[in-house]
């Protein structure tokens, strides 16, 4: 039966503000948050740094387009 | 029918305010309604229900511990009475669902997002669940309504002299494209090929024609690099996710009030799969119709190839297989266009579209040579042949204006599109004007969007309006150039672009997903919900409200007409379409297009 | 084993007090013992997750063999594989009920007949094709479908009350209001009557009124004809307030009570006063019956509650002592109490075939 993160269609995206000192910073940060969940495709969308930090919108694949999706396999029915 | 007598009854403390809207719709419907008070007793209820001669009772009440309970008993006591048999028992409220409902004794449960018309349906005891719901949305012809008349003498003129121009030039040419698309046409059958049968006559004619890619895979079964086939256990899992996905669709409607414009969104992950599963989250969003994106490469390649392919970039690959299974997963309301416009297998590809059951596609001789990469007498000619199969297979196809993003003006650019359009026309074709709702160049520079996106944009609708009598479908996607990879952002740029396009009565509109100016990746499919929903916001918005025009307006729309009909003139005193293209007429290096190189010297005379 | 086709009620009196557990139970102890089983359900059972709480919950696993009345919607959600036979001309949120045998055992969700004409038609399916016991899994609170059985085992437990002496008091009432036989000759020619009937020493029908009496002021109509009636009969249900009235007006002693069956009352919810309604009849001296008993087999507790969490808003599963709620139950009834969990369904499963 395929876990949670196999039914997920493509990928997951993480909006978050996070306090930083610079756009360069923050992308970093997040990019090191979303890989320390266990996430190895990992990229920013969307990066704004102002004031005390930046606006993140991090997104990690976990189907890329070809790959064998999770969502796909037969699902345990009573689920 | 029979009019009915329903009791309605608010179990939460307040009205309900979704109750009332079902009362007007039953009301409406010409059925006897009974509003109870808010928040009585269950045995009160009953006493009414008890005392009255109503055969469906409704219930609306907000879900949390301990109410199950009451609603529970509220039906035991029915039953205990003996009137349970009596009435026909719903529930609605936050939370509520089919399961629920039933664990509580009622006939239905109604979650959000219920509609009137569905309550009405189980009042009346017609099929419960959606169905209703599925046939009201019906697949809608973009041309409808619009006759192709000419509301502008002097540009009538010029146009159809530029026609007899193109149609003259083309006649007696032909290229590689164009012999494709007859072997095609002529000797490939979408029914035999369904069944599997050989198309022995079609496999001996058709690698001739084709390039190296497409003569390696015919020949030596070599696929191209990125490609690969899927598993059939693969396969087997997509049917039965189409399967369970289409047993529970419902297919809402975005436009609110209005019926125009239908949206439609790009899909094109490089992955058959994976578009479906785009495709039936987009239907289930609300989208109206689809438009298949092929990979870059598509266009540069001589000949399609065969076979169920994934592919890892960009762009899904054109074959009868991939189209076959998208064409097989939609709803039979969603309108389906594949995109034939810019490159080396552009009539082929709208023979193929034709006979696999497309809905739409797309053609331009002037993008597809200054924006598009293409030889322009190559794209001339396959394009004159695209649209004669356009006409014979009932495929209407918008002409893309895209050489504006390189930096052509709106006017000249319009030029381009009118002048395919003028030859649909001659050739029996329905084309449909595809103005570009985009920040461009030309208004950076020349400072139109300055203040506001919407003068410029709904001068170039006008300005088409006043030329022509012809469906228009701002595209695509609009708002380009505006949208940034902020998710809020884009989808607020999207949702108000796609609402002017709605105030300016057009008939589409081709919107982006909130991700669409991010270049590390696929578009995802929240991304894709993220603007249907900013986009159905947007025309709730707004509802059926008209926009004024504007002096600005009125001033850029005449400007562009009276530019259209100048460089009309150029090309009609030219006395050659495909020279005034790789001259510039119609968009010059200066202005940033280029006549493209694919397909040259491939034109040869018949 | 079973001497005759029997059918078996599982009452809950809350959602979470272990329907499904004591069903679970006997279906696996049955199935053992070669007993042809048949299964329904009067709400929708055998979901992984409740529907209000989010936590988890029961499963039903169903042996190869047995008979079940199924949504058809259902169907497709279990990985039992059911073999249907037949399709009955009733509709559910879930589709229509369908009649089938279970051919592979497997997970089940059932969602069956959730009114008693229904239930009746459902039972009626499986009897005819050889069942001897069928279970009835009942829904939250929901009893009065279990009209239809033979006999109820009342789930009880935590998660209807946490207070344990309040919950075997309940318990104690239900006890009681069941105990009362079926009328067996008693007054029968009246209990064809649609209305709430009064009559006297000679058969005749002083008075009549509704069906159901819901508030004290319905039993006016029986005012005058109170002092000479023999025998009362109500083929409804009777509320609380009007069993207190009853209870003031100037019937004799003697007085012959016929009520339809016990949940006509237990459904008004003050089962106190029931209780007190029926002592009082007692010391009277008067005769009550049911037209149609249902006896209380036997009560299963259960110490699981879904405890709700302001922190966090969303529930976190909680126990009460077991074995206090048990001995507080068990001393209070005069049926067994059984805490299946602890104890296994063996002596459950007794109180099931030599209730007779």
């Amino acid at each position: 039966m395929p876990g949670i993160l196999d039914l997920i269609m493509d990928a997951v995206d993480i909006e978050t503000f996070v306090v930083c000192r610079s756009e360069e910073d923050g992308r970093k940060l997040v990019v090191q948050l979303i890989k320390d969940w266990g996430f190895t495709d990992v990229d920013i969308v969307f990066c704004q740094f102002q004031g005390p930090g930046a606006r993140v919108r991090g997104r990690a694949y976990v189907h890329r387009s070809g790959d064998v999706y999770g969502w796909l396999k037969p699902r345990d029915k009573e689920a | 029918m029979n009019s009915k007598k329903i009791m309605l009854v608010p179990l939460d403390p307040v009205h309900d305010v979704g109750l009332k809207m079902i009362r007007r719709g039953l009301d409406e419907a010409g059925h006897e309604t009974v509003l109870l008070p808010p928040d009585l007793p269950v045995e009160e209820i009953v006493q009414e229900i008890y005392n009255s001669d109503a055969n469906t009772v409704l219930v609306s009440r907000t879900l949390g511990y301990g109410v199950a309970e009451i609603l529970a008993r509220l039906v035991d006591l029915l039953d205990a009475m003996g009137i349970r048999h009596r009435v026909k028992l719903g529930i609605g409220g936050m939370a509520i669902r089919p399961e629920l409902a039933a664990e509580l004794g009622f006939d239905a449960g109604f979650g959000p997002g219920t509609t009137v018309e569905e309550a009405v349906a189980f009042v009346e005891g017609r099929e419960y669940k959606g169905a209703s719901f599925r046939a009201g949305k019906t697949k809608h012809d973009i041309t409808q309504g619009h006759s192709y008349a000419y509301r502008h003498d002097g540009i009538k003129e010029k146009l159809e002299l530029i026609a007899d121009m193109v149609l003259s030039w083309a006649e007696g040419k032909t290229s590689p494209g164009v012999k494709r698309a007859a072997i095609r046409d002529e000797l490939w059958d979408v029914q035999r090929w369904r069944n599997y049968e050989q198309m022995t006559d079609f496999l001996q004619e058709y690698p001739a024609h084709c390039g190296e890619l497409a003569q390696n895979f015919y020949k030596k079964g070599i696929f191209h690099p990125k490609t690969r086939r899927f598993t059939r256990e693969e396969a087997a899992g997509l049917e039965e996710y189409v399967r369970r996905t289409r047993e529970e669709m419902r297919v809402p409607k975005l436009q609110h009030s209005r019926t125009k414009p239908l949206v439609f969104n790009q899909y094109g992950t490089g992955c058959p799969f994976m578009d479906i599963a785009h495709i039936k989250v987009s239907e289930a969003w609300g989208v109206d119709g689809v438009v298949h994106f092929d990979p870059s490469w598509g266009a540069r390649t001589e000949g399609l190839l065969d076979g169920f392919l994934t592919h890892q970039e960009d762009g899904t690959v054109i074959t009868p297989a991939n189209l076959n299974r998208i064409k097989l997963a939609l709803e039979p309301s969603t309108l389906w266009q594949v995109r034939a416009h810019r490159g080396l297998n552009t009539p082929e590809t709208v023979v193929l579209a034709g006979q696999i059951g497309a809905d739409l596609t797309k053609i331009n001789i002037c993008y597809g040579s200054l924006g598009g990469g293409t030889d322009p007498a190559r794209m001339t000619v396959d394009a004159v042949w695209a649209m004669r199969y356009a006409a014979k297979y009932g495929l209407p196809f918008d002409v893309v204006t895209n050489e504006e993003l390189c930096g052509v003006p709106a006017y000249k650019a319009f030029a381009g599109m009118l002048i395919t359009t003028a030859v649909g026309v001659r050739l029996g074709a329905r084309p449909i004007l595809q103005p570009l709702f985009c920040y461009s160049p030309e208004v950076m520079v020349g400072l139109q969007m300055q203040d506001n996106y919407i003068e410029f944009n709904a001068a170039k609708v006008m300005a088409l309006g006043q030329i022509i009598d012809a469906p228009i479908w701002p595209g695509a996607p609009v708002g380009f150039l505006t949208q940034s990879e902020d998710r809020v952002q884009s989808s607020a740029s999207t949702a108000f672009h796609a609402s002017l396009a709605a105030l300016l009565g057009v008939d589409g509109v081709t919107i982006a997903s909130s991700d669409e100016a991010y270049s590390g990746g696929p578009i995802s499919v929240p991304s894709k919900i993220d603007t249907l929903r900013a986009v159905g916001e947007g025309f709730r918005f707004f509802g059926k409200t008209s926009l004024a025009p504007t002096k600005d307006m009125e001033i850029w729309r005449d400007q562009i007409v009276t530019g259209i009909e100048e460089v009309l003139t150029k090309v009609a005193e030219k006395g050659d379409f495909v020279q005034a293209l790789y001259d510039g007429v119609l968009g010059s290096r200066e202005d940033g297009a280029y006549p493209g190189r694919n397909g040259k010297d491939t034109v040869f005379p018949l | 084993m079973i001497k005759a086709k029997k059918s078996i009620g599982i009452a809950g009196t809350a959602k979470n007090t272990g329907k499904t557990t004591a069903t679970v139970a006997l279906l696996n102890h049955f199935h053992a013992r070669g007993v042809d089983l048949g299964l329904t359900s009067i709400g929708y059972d055998g979901e992984s997750i409740d529907n209000v709480t989010g936590l988890p919950k029961p499963r039903i696993y169903v042996p190869k063999g047995i008979k079940v009345v199924t949504a058809e919607r259902c169907l497709g959600v279990s990985s039992a594989k059911i073999g249907v036979k037949e399709q009955l001309d009733i509709n559910t949120p879930l589709g229509k009920l369908v009649c089938g045998v279970v051919e592979r055992e497997g997970l089940l969700v059932t969602a069956g007949p959730n009114q008693s004409t229904h239930l009746k038609q459902a039972k009626h399916w499986l009897y005819e094709n050889g069942v001897e016991l069928v279970v009835v899994d009942g829904a939250l609170n929901r009893i009065s479908p279990m009209v239809e059985t033979d006999g109820l085992i009342l789930a009880t437990g935590a998660a209807f009350r946490l207070d344990t002496s309040e919950l075997a008091a309940h318990a104690h009432y239900i006890a009681k209001i069941c105990r009362y036989p079926g009328s067996d000759g008693v007054a029968e020619k009246f209990l064809d009557s649609t209305r709430t009937i009064v009559w006297d020493q000679a058969g005749e029908i002083l008075a009549r009124t509704n069906q159901s009496l819901l508030e004290p002021g319905q039993l006016g109509p029986l005012q005058p004809a109170a002092a000479r009636a023999a025998g009362f009969y109500c083929p409804g249900v009777i509320m609380p307030q009007c069993l207190k009235k009853l209870m003031q007006m100037p019937f004799p002693d003697s007085t012959n009570y016929v009520f339809a069956d016990p949940i006509k009352t237990i459904i008004g919810n003050d089962l106190e006063l029931v209780h007190d309604f029926l002592a009082e009849i007692d010391r009277r001296g008067g005769v009550f019956r049911y037209k149609r008993a249902v006896p209380l087999l036997a009560v299963t507790v259960n110490p699981y509650y879904p405890k709700f969490r302001y922190e966090t808003n969303n529930y976190e599963p909680a126990f009460v002592d077991r074995d206090s709620l048990l001995a507080n139950v068990a001393a209070k009834i005069d049926v067994p109490a059984f805490d299946i969990v602890a104890e296994g369904c063996e002596k459950l499963a007794e109180t099931v075939v030599f209730n007779d």
